[in-house]
């Protein structure tokens, strides 16, 4: 029997509901929220006092808390910076530094409480750690709830754990590190990490071993009003190789939400870190991150980004490659919805010879969402031999969305070669027409596009974080299709 | 004292000290009078006069506030050059630095009708100790009119150059800027081209060469409120010694503007260590049913391509001016003027050393391009 054009109109607005509906239960996972239990807080706002409380609840050394102090100093003198989009809607007297929640930190599921595990188990981590991970650390609010690593990577000296554990264990390591790479006297938010840090993951892989299954860690900000300040510090030393997936997300209140964490990557001669992220915050976030790696000789640092969540982002993954061979490799998304100022991009500085540099970001804003690509392409005198390409594309998908790029490209050596593109616009409205003529309906079509567009990032993932990436874009697209 | 100049209509990164130019301030600019060489064609009037002409320029911030203020007050090569509706005109203008007036300030206030169409000639040479040129363009384009200004800039080492442009639109007019920057000690070129009006056209294409310390810096910032309106910037050029080349250009698409097309590109050869390059392309776009582009490429001289010339008999030196002429001759060839664009190429010849200094690969040029003087 041949189906008649009815039936087939018929079959497509089924096919169609069926995603809405399966939208409505992807938006459910992340926007959930559990009742606000802690078993220790911060009062709002931030004093020398508040920070005095953090470090002495996690009974830190004296270095750590003596720099704290000295970051919360600097941020007290640094000015907001101005170049940016508008944080004024961010009160940091009303943003509580230090969430604790009602439990310790666990190595097994069973011990975590259960709204929290409820929590994760919703956003599929551990079913994720079953099926493809090697290791999972799970932070709720200010704290790692869960940390887990197979015991083959541990036998081979790979240490993947919580940072507060890393503090106590790897003292001198973390010591000769932490905020080397970003030090609080970078920006205003360093310094405020600097601070008030808490939580987040270490990983350190030694010399020559392959982590071949990806590490992940899922960050959780449950608590109305909060912020989040984890750090990820990992050290990936020579000739080792890992993949590393972070995770964000939060569900939706009326009041700020404040995350401002910090990566520390440092990739050794000849190693090789992937570093992704999905970030999904909530709509009243404002995330406000520092990445950065330094890449030792003929090392590599592979960033995929998806950036999704908050009310506003300013983030730009940074690389130093600083050992000759050294190599870049940054692939992104970025889509910005109704009420959106997501402000993303990349920085790399390339200060060795032969180092090279590939960043390939997307954009996308629908809805009155703003979506800025700002990056930049320092190439130093010393960067002999070095190449770089760029290339950012925008897509707007209505006319009340808004879609920027400022990209800065700086060359001090003549012996380089550099090529940077751009585009923006909107689908061709011969595309659409092309696809509506195979029997796809305009919202289809564009949301076909759209996925087309966003491919090359949804390649660099791993499976089931690509079908996360495309779920989110569907979640985005909700309304078109 | 410090001066910014052509601020990036919007910042980026502080720690990169890109979004503005900062210079000394420049001490003891005394206007001397002086008569500028002037020759026109066809319906242009051409009138000089004292004082400020010039229309409101709304929120055009030009290089920065005193350098505006300074021509805005007018100075001593104040010119108006006007065309009637549906008339045709060319005009050539000739600025002189010279010990006795070291200092020109002045308008440059085009005005044209309505289906006309105007050609402007400029001549930028000589040289003298705290030299400066400070010329602000005013064009204020009529309906369907089309204006072409071609510039070729040969003045000394010791000059600050500065040009400031303004542009308004008529509906479906088209302005061009064809310029060659090869002179001067620090070259500021700031431009603003309102596209308010649909249909309308601006379009830049220009060249440099930086030697010794030399510092180009071009700032473009085009907002496109009219409907189908098309801008296109090329800067394209070479750096020698321990020159600078800046290139800010904006294209802000604004809401409403539908269909418009806008590209920008920046091209820049290093010829040797301790040159920089910086480019800042942005694109800003508040309209979904537009098209934005821009691309930015440095790189050396391919050494493969020095090699097929070399192997052709060309010396080094000769090679590579063949290879920086490849990449600037299309905006040399647009000035539209035989002089105009011998002078640009004879200056080119002389900065890279070749020619004058090697009379075998002057010769051998001079067949190749046999108008060089």
């Amino acid at each position: 029997m041949t189906m008649t054009e009815d039936m087939k109109a018929k079959e497509r607005k089924l096919k169609t509901e069926q995603v809405i509906d399966s939208l409505d239960d992807l938006h459910n996972m992340y926007d959930f929220r559990n009742d606000f239990k802690y078993s220790y807080r911060t009062d709002a706002g931030l004093t020398p006092d508040i920070v005095r409380e953090i470090s002495a609840k996690k009974d830190e050394p004296k270095w750590m808390l003596d720099f704290r102090l000295k970051s919360l100093d600097i941020f007290n003198k640094m000015p907001y910076p101005e170049w940016g989009p508008d944080i004024s809607g961010l009160d940091m007297d009303n943003i509580i530094t230090y969430v604790r929640p009602n439990t310790q930190m666990r190595a097994s599921w069973d011990e975590v409480p259960d709204d929290i595990k409820n929590t994760f188990d919703r956003l599929g981590i551990p079913e994720a750690e079953k099926k493809s991970l090697a290791g999972v650390g799970a932070q709720y609010d200010s704290e790692v709830v869960y940390h887990s690593i197979q015991e083959d990577l541990v036998k081979q000296g790979v240490i993947y754990t919580d940072f507060d554990t890393a503090l106590k264990q790897y003292e001198d390591v973390v010591r000769s590190h932490f905020m080397k790479l970003v030090p609080p006297t970078d920006h205003k938010f360093a310094a405020l990490h600097g601070a008030v840090w808490s939580g987040g993951s270490f990983v350190y892989v030694p010399e020559g071993v392959d982590v071949s299954i990806p590490l992940q860690s899922y960050f959780r900000l449950n608590a109305p009003g909060a912020g989040q300040f984890e750090h990820t510090l990992i050290i990936v030393e020579k000739g080792a190789k890992v993949h590393f997936i972070e995770g964000c997300s939060a569900p939706k209140y009326n009041v700020a939400n404040l995350h401002a964490g910090c990566v520390e990557l440092f990739v050794g001669d000849d190693a090789t870190l992937t570093y992704s992220t999905i970030e999904n915050w909530s709509k009243n976030m404002y995330n406000l991150n520092t990445k950065r790696a330094l890449v030792g000789k003929n090392g590599t640092i592979n960033w995929v980004t998806g950036s999704f969540g908050s009310h506003t982002s300013c983030l730009y993954p940074m690389s130093i490659l600083n050992g000759e061979g050294a190599h870049c490799e940054f692939t992104g998304v970025t889509f910005a919805g109704k009420g959106q100022y997501l402000d993303t991009g990349s920085k790399v500085v390339h200060n060795a010879p032969n180092t090279t540099s590939n960043i390939n970001s997307k954009s996308i804003s629908k809805d009155g969402g703003v979506c800025i690509y700002r990056g930049s392409v320092v190439i130093s005198e010393k960067a002999e031999g070095s190449k770089a390409t760029v290339s950012c594309e925008s897509l707007m998908l209505d006319e009340q969305s808004q879609s920027d790029t400022i990209p800065a490209i700086i060359i001090k050596n003549d012996n380089v070669d550099l090529g940077h593109e751009a585009k923006i616009g909107r689908i061709s409205d011969e595309a659409i027409f092309y696809l509506m003529s195979r029997g796809l309906s305009e919202d289809e079509a564009r949301a076909m596009l759209v996925r087309g567009f966003v491919d090359p990032v949804s390649k660099a993932l791993p499976l089931e974080y690509a079908v996360e990436m495309n779920n989110l874009i569907n979640l985005e697209l909700k309304g078109s299709i | 004292m410090k001066q910014q100049f052509n601020e990036l209509p919007r910042p980026t990164f502080k720690w990169m000290k890109v979004n503005h130019q900062e210079l000394d301030a420049q001490k003891d600019v005394k206007l001397q009078s002086t008569m500028m060489r002037e020759r026109h064609e066809g319906a242009a009037v051409v009138q000089f006069y004292n004082g400020n002409q010039l229309p409101d320029l709304g929120d055009f911030p030009g290089a920065n506030k005193e350098v505006l203020a300074q021509a805005v007050k007018g100075g001593n090569v104040n010119c108006k050059i006007t065309v009637p509706d549906g008339k045709k005109g060319a005009v050539w203008l000739e600025y002189q630095v010279t010990e006795a007036a070291p200092n020109l300030v002045g308008q440059l206030y085009i005005e044209t009708g309505k289906n006309s169409d105007l050609r402007v000639y400029t001549l930028f040479e000589g040289d003298a100790p705290h030299g400066s040129i400070n010329i602000l363009h005013y064009v204020a384009a009529g309906e369907k009119s089309n204006v072409t200004v071609s510039k070729v800039q040969v003045q000394g080492s010791r000059i600050r150059h500065i040009d400031q442009r303004l542009v308004k639109d008529g509906a479906g007019s088209h302005v061009k800027f064809v310029s060659a920057e090869i002179g001067g000690h620090e070259t500021l070129i700031y431009v603003k081209a309102d596209l308010d009006h649909d249909d309308s056209e601006f379009k830049s294409q220009s060249m440099y060469l930086g030697a010794g310390e030399q510092l180009v810096d071009y700032s473009y910032w085009v907002p496109t409120k009219g409907c189908r309106t098309n801008t296109d910037i090329l800067t394209t050029g070479a750096l020698m010694d321990r020159s600078r080349k800046y290139f800010r250009g904006t294209i802000d698409f604004l809401r409403g503007g539908k269909k418009a097309v806008g590209s920008e590109s920046d091209t820049c050869l290093l010829l040797n260590k301790g040159v920089h390059s910086i480019s800042i392309p942005l694109l800003l776009c508040k309209e979904d049913d537009v098209e934005g582009n821009h691309a930015s490429s440095s790189g050396q001289v391919d050494p493969d391509m020095l090699f097929y010339l070399m192997s052709r008999g060309f010396s080094e030196a000769g090679a590579r001016l063949i290879i920086v002429e490849s990449n600037i001759r299309p905006v040399i060839d647009q000035l539209g003027d035989d002089k105009l664009e011998n002078r640009a190429l004879q200056a080119v010849r002389e900065k890279m050393q070749v020619c004058y200094q090697e009379g075998d690969c002057h010769d051998q040029c001079a067949k190749r391009f046999p108008n060089i003087d």
